[in-house]
């Protein structure tokens, strides 16, 4: 995960970028609600350009899925 | 669980919402979850304390309000509180909640500029308006939040007065109210626009 990507998350979850060292594991009943998934959505549009789909990101559990499904994109 | 609000949103259609804070301990949580089991609540949710202190709540709200029997309703969470809409007679209703502080992105607050420039009132309460109409099954296709962002699924919005929004999907009419009601929102989404709550 690059440094670009760990900014984006620390801005769409709130969360302070020194505590996002690890894969920070995603709850939807706590950081990872809908505001936070379409807060995700709107930063990567913004910083890479890709549309990804809200269902498939509403999955992801951990923000190491979150980059996969960049990665995925990019490829 | 502290019940901070509970009254009635709309005379003639028997619609009730509540505000409640969670605040529960864990032999608590054990013994609804009990309770639960036994209910029609019961399913693969009944692991999260927060499924099941939220239909705790709700079983027990229906049979004080008398109407257990034949009940629809509708949740929205955000931190510690949840919100339920609980109507004997209406279908289709939804609520959203969130706090009004709610940090939102730069990204996703241009977005939401982009997508409604005539609606002149915070980002977050458009926001709330389309987390109601998610819920809401009377739509089709049903309404999907990241198609909204990307501009493949239209949807219009037009404030009526203060706070009370009209609001078109496919042709399909609803109407949103937006109260605030101790440090959140709440956006209540309904089929007409007789809101009688006053908060």
């Amino acid at each position: 995960m690059d440094e670009k990507f760990i900014k984006l998350v620390s801005e769409a979850l709130e969360i302070n970028i020194n505590d996002l060292q690890g894969d920070l594991e995603l709850d939807p009943e706590d950081n990872w609600d809908s505001v936070s998934i379409l807060s995700t959505i709107s930063e990567i549009d913004a910083q890479y350009g890709i549309q990804l789909d809200g269902t498939e990101l509403a999955n992801c559990r951990k923000i190491s899925d979150i980059f996969a499904l960049i990665k995925k994109d990019i490829n | 669980m502290i019940e901070h609000l509970f009254k009635k949103v709309c005379e003639s259609e028997d619609l009730y919402i509540s505000i409640i804070e969670r605040k529960e301990n864990t032999l608590s949580v054990i013994v609804k979850r009990i309770y639960i089991y036994f209910t029609r609540f019961n399913c693969n949710k009944i692991e999260s304390d927060r499924y099941v202190n939220s239909r705790y709540y709700l079983i027990r709200l229906a049979k004080r309000i008398g109407i257990y029997n034949n009940f629809n309703y509708c949740f929205s969470h955000a931190g510690k509180y949840s919100a339920v809409l609980v109507s004997s007679k209406l279908d289709h209703m939804s609520v959203d909640i969130e706090p009004i502080n709610r940090h939102l992105t730069g990204s996703l607050r241009l977005r939401i500029r982009e997508l409604f420039p005539c609606l002149k009132i915070p980002e977050i309460m458009v926001i709330l308006i389309l987390e109601s109409l998610v819920k809401l099954t009377i739509f089709y296709p049903s309404v999907n939040l990241s198609k909204i962002l990307t501009n493949f699924q239209a949807i219009n919005i037009t404030e009526l007065r203060e706070s009370v929004f009209e609001v078109s999907v496919n042709n399909v009419m609803v109407f949103s109210k937006i109260y605030t009601y101790s440090g959140l929102y709440i956006c209540i989404t309904l089929q007409t626009k007789q809101f009688d709550l006053i908060l």
